[in-house]
Order: structure tokens, then C-alpha cells, then sequence
């Protein structure tokens, strides 16, 4: 079979990608296009051009002129030719970027065969947060690059007198003027928009066709939310190839993968929980945030560790020159954030907190509710600016969430689970030369599933104790990074670096304590299963541009896992390439190789998550994964549209191989997991096209996802239980103004498969006469009474999914700095009761009856958020 | 509650969910015939058979046992033999197998049942040889916060053949009657109060009494399964369950000691070494005893009952545990008849003097 796969990816390549190259969409610049005015000022004909067509148009006002009264003649032509009568006179061209139109300066001549380096750091002017992601571009040359995670830039361009633009979304762009030669050392901040007049611009798009997709506060702004939040998790399950687990949670099914499959980063430092209140919202605090760039393809070498997605995740890093904060409170959380200078220009902090409320209001409206759960978490960062060159952060996040359930017969019975995480890094991030950049991490993660049982033990007289059952999987992990980028020249953009980390598992103990505390083990010093492990990996890849039109990234990591008791290394290629036949238009191909040493048995069915994170030992091998994919990206008819193919085979997946928990197995967990073969593929078509102040979006998913265990079904293959064949995200935002927006989502996801009996038929015991433990007679299809006979693993579906949200922020501005915004919403607006999990019963006829279990329906929202 | 419109909508805010009824797939499944039961050397023949109930839209729990189950047990040294078909028990769904005949150590048996409108199914039964085992010490302990029963249990193993051995402890119910005879006239205790009374008085006056005692199993009282531990690492329990959860069988191959001898270790939760009639069966005076078997069986019964015994039924039904399929030994049909060499021993819980 792996042959068979082999085939079909060469077959992706070499089928799809030259069928991909040759084609070509609408270029925006030929758009037709009838002006409603034929006198007016520049601005009144950009205006006239943006209502009408919806294009995006880019351009600083020290370029053009837009105040230059102008007249054009009557009738219909081509946008391009159009803006050309409109910008007469100014040096000035239309150039079309990532489906948006940029007006540059002309093309100045060159100094030929001789450049330079150009670096800078982008900074939010007033705060000095660093902008991630910004666009930095040369517009005679179309050449350019984007901010990195510390908002720096490198780029190599000719000599000569030239211009740059840098634009960043809701940012006023600006353009720097660079002398004739020499290297050069550019920062510059950019104003928001929210500080200064509404204007109206559109940045380019910031994801890179194929490789990654970046969200950014202003995004998330813009989507249904849930608990009054907007949450980074639900931002990205509306991509294409992304798609929820049960419907309302905020985890991420990444192309067929696991969610133990997805890299998830918190400013470089891994995260090994990121579920709040039982996967309804996510660690990640909005307050907090400033970017997620999200990788599920064409990985880049320096990301290791996870087979199928990675969601890097940059905090802010607090404002360096003024004090500000906010918060937010909605129906069943709060949150609060502080930032500012503590050194003004030097050194800055930010604090946020959140915390979920609903525990503390419940008793007063006395609710007899036997169960009782919160969640908090905080974040806290400082930033010191040591000089132009040197900056340095500190971070920190804790956070917790809480369950409990109490008896309601008045025993002292109770069960309690929590779910912590703290994590913490320390960074140091260094401009060693205009072609050298430097960045120090070291980090530290300690993830910790608990959960106790209170029990009332009896004995032969009657008399009960007490006694608790205590059971807890952790991982306590720290590890140092270090990563160059060096730009030895105008083609090449090489990035290195190596990290080593040191992790302690214990997957599983398991304590019983006696009703004085002290602990009853009934296993002399076999309780748990601990392991500690160190891993090494080392990469390198270069950016290497070809001529005008193609991109090229070849690059290698290296990792290697090793414990007392095994060695195992993995060897992963990289490869990304990108031919822009215009500069409109992207035909992109990847083939990555991607490893995992840690595996997630993780509970997705029940809505608690039961997460037990394990590592490859002697007998568990890592998870390895070949993913290819093949795509395009481009403008048709006004709107960016993508599409990618791709085909994913991991190797060493892992499921339970029995009936029971793992808690159950504190010794020999080992045994009670298989090891399999899984395999997806599939297509995803996105668009997203804007009109005036309406955005429209969609993305498509069409898919197939395989697993396949020698002792599991036979060993034959069987569907994954997220085999969902088609995932449609539809959204509709309207926002005329900076002062209101709404949004509605629509999702269908095709149902989940999951496994039935085919045949029941009388318990052995029973008709051994022999009954359980206190019982003296038999219920229908209790436990005892029935054995299911299953014929085929995950062979029937449960009913498609599919809901509407919808969602509204009514946004006042008082001054430069206040800010007050309310948002409404609503969850699943028609009701739809989707399905998270069944159960097989017994109904009033007596026949069979499968239950269907729904969680969410009509859930609103209301939010306050404040920014001063 | 205080305010009851401010707790629905907090309600509604944190559940806001429902049930509902989904369809069962249309399979037309086919029935097939069920076998269950293990043949135990020395003891008559007792099976069970019923017929299985395809999931699928339109089934009833409900459903009859047929009554027309025929059963043919077959070995090489006797003749054919048609089991005996006794009233259907609705409430275990199945039909009681019988015969008089006595099943033998060592002896191969193939069964084969037929039913009108169903598959023949059939099944070969290797009765193992016998062996021995002993009780090396008892104790009474802690486990885990559980007060046990704990056994060394010795076995013998027979060499140069695989073997399987399983240990279980029921307890069993039984009506308990103590005779006594004074001045040559019997007496009867506990039932009749005017004996009892003479008993009582007898003993109050130093008198040594002698009673006999007469143990008989409750009918319609079940045995009742005890929760049994064990820490061997060398038993199957451990390797898919852990040394702290209770299980019903203890489960161990002579794969490390074939021929030689094993020390076992099992503890028997004592929460049940105790009558209570008010939650067993009230209204009686009962008193009862704990039965251990140590049984050596055949290897696809010990196969089926590894299957049942990480069984649980929700599995593959919206948890993180896979489905697990368990492998009878009824071809065409489902099931298991397991072929059974046991030692049993018991354990008195209870003052039976009176």
C-alpha cells in the first residue's frame, strides 16, 4: 500500500502542478470598470473605483497625490487604464499584489549587479509593540518580504536611490526613502488607524499562498464568536483542511491528523494544553494576542515536533511608551489586561488575566448543581529594549481549569479533575549585523492532568471510612533554542538553528490515599511509569529566489530522541516551491517530512477532555508523516481564490487497543496501545471576495482519512473517526464603518463515523449464573446483560453538523485611546441539535435505540470590552 | 430558587443541549444462533442457548428465545448425544442445554445446534487434562484501601502443553439448616421457635450441643460475583488492566512456567464475606459461603474470556476506547462453550452456630 500512496503523490505532482502553472486568472488591473463620475479628485475616483468593484488599493499618501482634481472620459475600460488617466501627470504606477492594487512610485534605474542589505524593525507608533508580518516591499522591482516574529526585516535589494513601502492591515502605510549604496539599518513606526482619521486602506494579503496563514487581532475581530471572546482556535477552524472536533469545541482537526498532531507555540514555548472550560474557548487570550501564523502544509524547517499543523502563537509584548489597559466581561468570563512603559522606551510589561465567573454566581441564584467548574489563566511579559541591536523578553503564563462533581445524596462522594499549565521563556533577540539576526530561547512547559476521587470505603461491620483515589499524568519540559538568519545576498534568505530540550514524562500514576492521607499503595513502588528524555534537533533552509518568478525553499531538520532505553532519530526534507506566472497569481507544490516523538490519547467524544500525553518508548515508535500538496492561488473575478490538493501518510499513529481507560493502567500503559498506519487526502477551494463594506469568504474541504491497526478491525482499514467527506465554512461580514461591524458563519461538516455492534447477544456470566457484585437480578442492556459483537470498526455516521452564528460589536471611540465596544451574538442560531455523542439503549417499546446527545444550541452572547 | 428566570437562562447558557432519537441502520442483519456455557469435567452436561439480535431499525429486546433449539454433542468414544431442551428463562433469553452424561478430562467434544430459519452453528470443546494446586497461605489484608481476602495459590502445571488457568471467587447464598438431637428427639433449627428456643437454653445451661448442618442454594438466588486483585505481574489482568482494579477473573497462561509450578496471588474483596439481608434478599435468614474455583481451560475459552474481561459496552460508542471485538468459538453462530478441568475450595464467612 505505501507504494500505491507513493504513486499517487508523484501522480499529484506530476499531473496537477503543470495543469495548475498553465493556468491564469483575471489580473484586477483588467478589470472593466465604468466610472460613475467624470470629474473629481483622485480620492473621489478611488472611492467611485472601490465601491464599485470592490478592489483593494494601497498606495502612501507622500506618493500619490490623491487631492489633484482630474477628469476622465466617458465609458467603460479597463481598471488599469483607467487609473492610468486618473494618476497623469504623477510618477506613479498601478502594480497588482496578492489580488489588491498598489500604487507605486515609477521604477528608478539600477545599479546593476551590485546590492545591499536593508534592515529595520516595524513598530506600532505609540505603543512600540513590534508589528509582526508587515509588508515591506519594493515596488519597481516587486520584491519583498515580511516582518518576522520580532517585527524585523531583511532585504536585499540593488543599489541605487530607492523607495520601500511598508504597509501592515489596519495601519496607515508609509514608504522609506534609501540612500544610493551601503547597507542600511531602517526602523519605523507605523500609525494605527484607530489613532488617527478614518481612512481607508487595504494591506496585501499576509498569509504566503501555501505555506502559511496569519490571523491577526483585526482578523478575529471579525468572526462569531463564543463566550464573548474572540477565540484564535475558531478562527482557524473556519480554514480550509481545519475542521472542529465535536462541534462547539475549539480544538483543530488538521487534515486528517489528531489534535495531539498540532504544534501549538505560545511565543516559541510549547503548549501542551490549550482547552479552556472543556474545549468551549482556548488558552489563547485575545487581549494578549498580536498574531497566529498557522502552518499546515509546506512546514518550514525551524518547526518540528508535529506531524500536522503548527499554530504559532506571538504574544504582545506591552506598550513601551504609555500606560493603557482594558477588559472585557461577558456572560460566563472576564478578562483584564495592564500594559505599559515601566521604562519609558526601554522597558515595557503587560499583565492579562481571565476568568471564568459562572462558579461563583450559580450559588446565588441557588442552582442545585452537583457539578462546579472554573478556568483562569494569566499572562504576564516584559520586554527590555537593551539598545537598537538587543532586545530582550521574559514571559509567563499560567493557567488552570477546574472540575468537580459533588454527590447529591448527601455522601461525601466527590470527583475532581484539573488541567494545568504554566510556561515560561526567557528570549534574547539580536541584530549581530545588517545580514545577521539572532534569536536566544530558552523556554520551559509543565502541563499536569489530575484528577481525585473521594470514596467511602466499607468494611465486613458496617463502618465506612474514607479514602481517595488519586490518579495524574504529567510533562515538565525545558529547552534552549537558538536561531540564525543570515542574508548573504538579493536571492538567498538562510535560516539555522538547533535546540535541545529535556522532558520529563509521567504519563500515568496512580495513588490511593487512606482517609488520613497518608497513601495505601497496594504496589510496593510500581505505582508509576516515569521517563525522561532528551531531544536534539538541528535545522537549515534557505529562501532562494530564482529570477523574478520563481521560490524556491529547500531545507533540513534533523531530529533525534533519546532516553536510556532508545534511540531514535528522524531525517525530514523540506521542499517549497512557488512560480508566480503574474505577479497576481502563485502555483505553489510542497513535500514536507514530519516527526513526532509524543503521542495524545485524547478524549474528544464526552467534551472532557481526558488528555494523557505519552511518549515514544523502546516499544512505541515516534509518528512520522509525508505530506504532499500541490495548489494555487490567484484573483478571479475580483476575488482571492485558492486551491490545494494534498495527500498525508503518517506512520505510528496510535489508538487504545482495549476497552478500558488508561488510568486504569499505571504499569503497563504501554500495553494498551496500538500503533497503526493513518492516511488522508483531499482538496480545499477558498475565496473570499470584498464588496464595498461587505466581505464575503468561503472554504471548502473535500476529504478522505484512513487508519489502519494490525490488531484493531481486523486489521483491515477503517475510517477515521473525523473522516468527514465535506467541510463548507461560509462567512458574511458587513462593517461600513470602524464603529460597526456583524458577521454570519454558516458550517456544514459532514457526520463523524463512529462504531456500532452489529449483533448483541446474552452475557456469558449471566447465564452462568453468576451476577455482579450487589446485584440480584438483570435490567435489560445493563452492562451485564448484553455483549455486542462489533463487526466493523467506525462503519456508521452520525448526522451531518451544520449550524449558523452570528454576531455584532458596536464599537465608540472617545479620544486617541478609549475605546468601548459591546458584542452581541448568537451560537448556533437555528438550534440545530448537533450530535456530540450516543448511546446504545433500550426504549419504551422495548426495541433498540440509539441516543443522540447535543450540547449548544441558542447559546447567545453579550460582551463589554474596554481599551483605554 | 431564588430567581428562577435568571436560573433557567444561566442554565440554558451552560447546558443548552438535548436528546434525540437517531435512526439505526436498516441491516436486515442476520440472527444467528448463540452458544454459552462451559463443559466442566466431572459434571453433567449444562449449556445455554439462545439466538442473537442484529442491530438494526426495528429490532425488540423483546424477542423469543426459540424454543426449538436443538443441540447434538458428539465425541469420539460416544455416541451422539441430543441435549435436553428445558424451559426458556426470559429473563436470561437463553434456553438451558442438558444431559445426565458426565463430561471427561482430556476428552474432545463437537457440538453442533440447529434452530429453524437459522445457520447451523457448531463448535469443538477440548476438556484440559487435570491438574493440581494448592493454598499456599491465606491472609487478611489491605489493598488499596479495600479490605482482602489475600490467597497464594500453588499450581502445578502439567508439562510439555499449554495451559490456562483462571481464578474466580463467587459467593453463593445458601439456606442453612442446623439438626441436633436431645434426649433422642430431633430438633430443627432456625425454623421453629419452640427448638430454637430449647437450643438457646441448652446452651445458656453449659450444655454442649452437637448440630449438624444441612447447606442448600437458594433457588432463584444467584451466585454473586466478588471483586477480585491481583498484583502478578505474570497474569493477563495486569498487562490490560492494572494491580488496583477489580476484575472478574484473574486470567494467567503457564507461558513462564510451563510444567513447573507458579505462586499466585489474588485478593478477594471482603466488603461481601458478610450476610445482609436487607440487600440481598430480604425477609430471609440466610447465610452464605465464598466459592473459589481454580480452573485450567481451553485455549479459545481463554481467549474469549480475555475478550470479556476488558469488555465494556460503550466502547467505540463515543469514548476514547477503541471497540473490542470478542472471538467465540461458535462457528457460524456467537458465543463461547469453554472446556473446564476445576478445583474449587471454599471459604465460610458467618457464625453458623446458632
Amino acid at each position: 500500500m505505501p507504494g500505491r500512496r507513493t504513486l499517487l503523490l508523484l501522480a499529484c505532482f506530476l499531473v496537477v502542478l503543470p495543469a495548475l502553472s498553465r493556468a491564469q486568472g483575471s489580473a484586477a488591473l483588467q478589470q472593466r470598470y465604468r466610472p460613475g463620475l467624470r470629474r473629481g479628485t483622485v480620492a473621489d475616483f478611488f472611492k467611485d473605483l472601490r465601491r464599485q468593484t470592490g478592489l483593494r488599493l494601497s498606495y502612501a499618501s507622500s506618493v500619490v497625490d490623491s487631492t489633484r482634481p482630474v477628469h476622465v472620459p466617458a465609458g467603460t475600460a479597463d481598471v488599469g487604464a483607467l487609473l492610468e488617466d486618473i494618476l497623469r501627470g504623477q510618477a506613479v504606477e498601478a502594480v497588482e499584489s496578492g489580488g489588491a492594487i498598489l500604487l507605486v512610485p515609477r521604477s528608478a534605474p539600477t545599479t546593476a549587479g551590485r546590492y545591499r542589505i536593508v534592515t529595520g524593525r516595524l513598530r506600532e507608533a505609540g505603543s512600540g509593540e513590534v508589528l509582526i508580518g508587515a509588508a515591506v516591499y519594493d515596488p519597481d522591482l516587486r520584491q519583498g518580504t515580511t516582518t518576522n516574529s520580532y517585527g524585523l526585516y531583511q532585504l536585499a535589494l540593488p543599489e541605487g536611490e530607492r523607495r520601500i513601502c511598508l504597509s501592515y492591515l489596519g495601519f496607515q502605510p508609509d514608504t522609506l526613502w534609501l540612500p544610493a549604496s551601503g547597507n542600511v539599518r531602517r526602523d519605523l513606526d507605523l500609525k494605527s488607524l484607530t489613532t488617527i482619521a478614518e481612512v481607508r486602506v487595504e494591506s496585501k494579503d499576509r498569509s504566503v499562498p501555501g505555506e502559511r496563514t496569519r490571523l491577526t487581532p483585526a482578523d478575529l475581530k471579525t468572526q462569531a464568536q463564543t463566550l464573548g471572546e474572540a477565540d484564535p482556535m475558531r478562527g482557524l477552524q473556519i480554514l480550509p483542511g481545519v475542521q472542529s472536533g465535536v462541534d462547539g469545541s475549539s480544538g483543530v482537526i488538521v487534515r486528517g491528523g489528531d489534535p495531539g498532531q498540532n504544534l501549538h507555540l505560545l511565543d516559541g514555548v510549547p503548549l501542551y494544553y490549550v482547552d479552556h472550560f472543556f474545549g468551549l474557548t482556548s488558552v489563547y487570550n485575545a487581549d494578549a494576542l498580536k498574531a497566529v501564523d498557522f502552518y499546515k502544509g509546506a512546514f518550514p524547517a525551524r518547526y518540528g515536533g508535529r506531524v500536522s499543523s503548527v499554530i504559532d502563537v506571538h504574544g504582545r509584548d506591552g506598550s513601551l511608551q504609555q500606560l493603557g489597559g482594558g477588559g472585557t466581561i461577558g456572560l460566563v468570563k472576564a478578562s483584564a489586561y495592564l500594559e505599559g512603559p515601566i521604562v519609558k522606551d526601554k522597558v515595557s510589561f503587560l499583565v492579562s488575566g481571565r476568568r471564568s465567573w459562572l462558579d461563583g454566581v450559580l450559588p446565588a441564584f441557588n442552582l442545585d448543581f452537583p457539578a462546579t467548574a472554573y478556568f483562569y489563566d494569566v499572562n504576564a511579559k516584559a520586554h527590555w529594549v537593551v539598545n537598537r541591536n538587543h532586545r530582550l523578553y521574559a514571559g509567563f503564563y499560567t493557567g488552570r481549569d477546574y472540575l468537580r462533581f459533588t454527590s447529591t445524596d448527601g455522601s461525601d462522594y466527590y470527583q475532581r479533575v484539573r488541567w494545568n499549565n504554566t510556561v515560561g521563556s526567557l528570549r534574547w533577540n539580536a541584530v549581530l549585523s545588517p545580514r545577521l539576526l539572532l534569536d536566544a530561547t530558552a523556554t520551559y512547559s509543565y502541563f499536569l492532568f489530575d484528577q481525585k476521587d473521594r470514596t467511602e470505603l466499607f468494611d465486613s461491620t458496617g463502618a465506612t471510612s474514607n479514602g481517595f483515589y488519586i490518579g495524574s499524568s504529567s510533562i515538565r519540559d525545558a529547552a534552549l533554542k537558538l536561531q540564525l538568519q543570515w542574508t548573504p545576498g538579493r536571492n538567498h534568505r538562510i535560516q539555522t538553528g538547533i535546540r535541545l530540550a529535556n522532558a520529563d514524562f509521567t504519563p500515568t500514576t496512580l495513588e490511593r490515599l487512606t482517609g488520613d492521607g497518608s497513601i495505601s499503595s497496594p504496589v510496593s513502588g510500581a505505582l508509576s511509569s516515569q521517563f525522561q528524555n532528551t531531544e536534539a534537533s538541528v535545522f537549515a533552509e534557505d529562501a532562494i529566489r530564482l529570477g523574478e518568478r520563481w521560490t524556491v525553499r529547500p531545507g533540513l531538520h534533523v531530529a533525534g530522541w533519546l532516553s536510556g532505553d532508545f534511540r531514535y532519530g528522524s531525517i525530514q526534507p523540506r521542499m517549497y516551491v512557488a512560480y508566480r506566472p503574474v505577479p497576481s497569481q502563485t502555483v505553489y507544490a510542497s513535500v514536507s517530512r514530519m516527526g513526532q516523538f509524543l503521542h495524545l490519547l485524547s478524549n474528544n467524544g464526552s467534551g472532557l477532555s481526558n488528555d494523557f500525553w505519552v511518549p515514544s518508548t523502546a516499544r512505541i515508535r515516534p509518528e512520522q508523516s509525508w505530506q504532499g500538496s500541490v495548489g494555487w492561488s490567484g484573483t478571479v473575478r475580483k476575488a482571492l481564490v485558492g486551491v490545494e490538493a494534498y495527500y498525508k501518510d503518517v506512520d505510528g499513529v496510535i489508538a487504545y487497543n482495549t476497552g478500558r481507560s488508561l488510568f486504569d493502567n499505571s504499569d503497563h500503559w504501554q500495553d494498551k496501545i496500538e500503533q497503526g498506519h493513518g492516511w488522508s487526502y483531499g482538496a480545499e477551494l477558498s475565496a473570499r471576495r470584498d464588496f464595498g463594506p461587505w466581505t464575503a469568504s468561503m472554504a471548502y474541504t473535500l476529504s478522505w482519512n484512513w487508519r489502519q491497526f494490525d490488531n484493531l478491525n481486523g486489521g483491515e482499514k477503517f475510517p477515521y473517526r473525523y473522516d468527514r467527506r465535506h467541510n463548507l465554512n461560509l462567512k458574511l461580514c458587513y462593517a461600513p464603518s470602524r464603529r460597526f461591524d456583524a458577521v454570519v458563519q454558516w458550517m456544514y461538516l459532514s457526520g463523524e463515523a463512529f462504531t456500532l455492534p452489529d449483533q448483541l447477544y446474552p452475557d456469558l456470566d449471566n447465564n452462568l449464573q453468576i451476577v455482579s457484585t450487589g446485584t440480584t437480578s438483570f435490567s435489560p442492556l445493563n452492562p451485564a446483560s448484553y455483549t455486542y459483537n462489533y463487526a466493523a470498526w467506525n462503519a456508521y455516521r452520525l448526522p451531518a453538523t451544520h449550524r449558523l452564528d452570528a454576531g455584532m460589536n458596536f464599537t465608540r471611540y472617545r479620544g486617541a485611546r478609549y475605546m468601548r465596544t459591546w458584542s452581541l451574538g448568537m451560537f448556533n442560531v437555528y438550534g440545530r441539535p448537533n450530535v456530540s455523542w450516543v448511546l446504545l439503549s433500550e426504549n419504551v417499546q422495548g426495541g433498540l435505540s440509539l441516543q443522540g446527545f447535543s450540547l449548544l444550541q441558542f447559546v447567545p452572547y453579550a460582551s463589554l470590552k474596554i481599551r483605554f | 430558587m431564588r430567581n428562577p428566570v435568571a436560573g433557567v437562562v444561566v442554565a440554558s447558557l451552560v447546558l443548552g443541549g438535548c436528546t434525540k432519537e437517531l435512526p439505526l441502520p436498516s441491516l436486515d442483519g442476520e440472527k444467528r444462533i448463540v452458544l454459552l456455557g462451559e463443559l466442566v469435567a466431572g459434571d453433567t452436561v449444562s449449556l445455554r442457548g439462545s439466538v442473537s439480535l442484529p442491530v438494526s431499525k426495528g429490532t425488540s429486546l423483546q424477542s423469543e428465545v426459540p424454543g426449538d433449539l436443538a443441540l447434538v454433542m458428539t465425541s469420539p468414544t460416544e455416541p451422539p448425544l441430543l441435549l435436553a431442551a428445558g424451559e426458556p428463562d426470559f429473563s436470561l433469553k437463553t434456553v438451558p442445554l442438558s444431559a445426565p452424561q458426565p463430561v471427561g478430562a482430556g476428552s474432545v467434544y463437537t457440538l453442533r445446534a440447529s434452530s429453524s430459519g437459522l445457520r447451523d452453528a457448531t463448535a469443538t470443546v477440548r476438556i484440559p487434562q487435570p491438574f493440581e494446586m494448592t493454598v499456599v497461605d491465606t491472609a487478611t489484608v489491605r489493598y488499596g484501601g479495600t479490605r482482602a481476602l489475600r490467597m497464594t495459590i500453588r499450581i502445578h502445571d502439567r508439562p510439555g502443553e499449554k495451559n490456562f488457568y483462571t481464578f474466580e471467587a463467587v459467593r453463593q447464598l445458601l439456606d442453612v439448616k442446623g439438626r441436633f438431637e436431645w434426649q433422642g428427639l430431633p430438633y430443627t433449627l432456625p425454623d421453629n421457635p419452640d427448638d430454637l428456643a430449647l437450643y438457646d437454653s441448652l446452651r445458656n445451661a453449659g450444655v454442649s450441643v452437637h448440630v449438624d448442618y444441612d447447606t442448600m442454594p437458594q433457588p432463584g438466588a444467584y451466585l454473586q460475583r466478588l471483586n477480585t486483585y491481583t498484583d502478578d505481574g505474570a497474569t493477563e489482568n495486569v498487562k490490560i488492566s492494572s494491580a488496583v482494579s477489580p476484575v472478574r477473573r484473574v486470567l494467567l497462561t503457564d507461558e513462564s512456567f510451563d510444567g513447573g509450578t507458579h505462586d499466585l496471588r489474588v485478593y478477594v474483596d471482603k466488603t461481601y464475606f458478610v450476610m445482609n439481608e436487607t440487600n440481598d434478599l430480604p425477609g430471609q435468614v440466610l447465610k452464605g459461603r465464598i466459592l473459589f474455583w481454580v480452573k485450567s481451560v481451553s485455549e479459545d475459552y481463554f481467549r474469549y474470556l480475555r475478550g470479556y474481561e476488558t469488555f465494556a459496552p460503550i466502547t467505540g460508542i463515543g469514548t476514547l476506547a477503541q471497540p473490542v471485538r470478542i472471538e467465540g468459538n461458535i462457528n457460524g453462530g456467537y458465543g463461547a462453550v469453554g472446556g473446564v478441568y476445576r478445583i474449587p475450595f471454599y471459604y465460610v464467612f458467618d457464625r453458623w452456630s446458632y
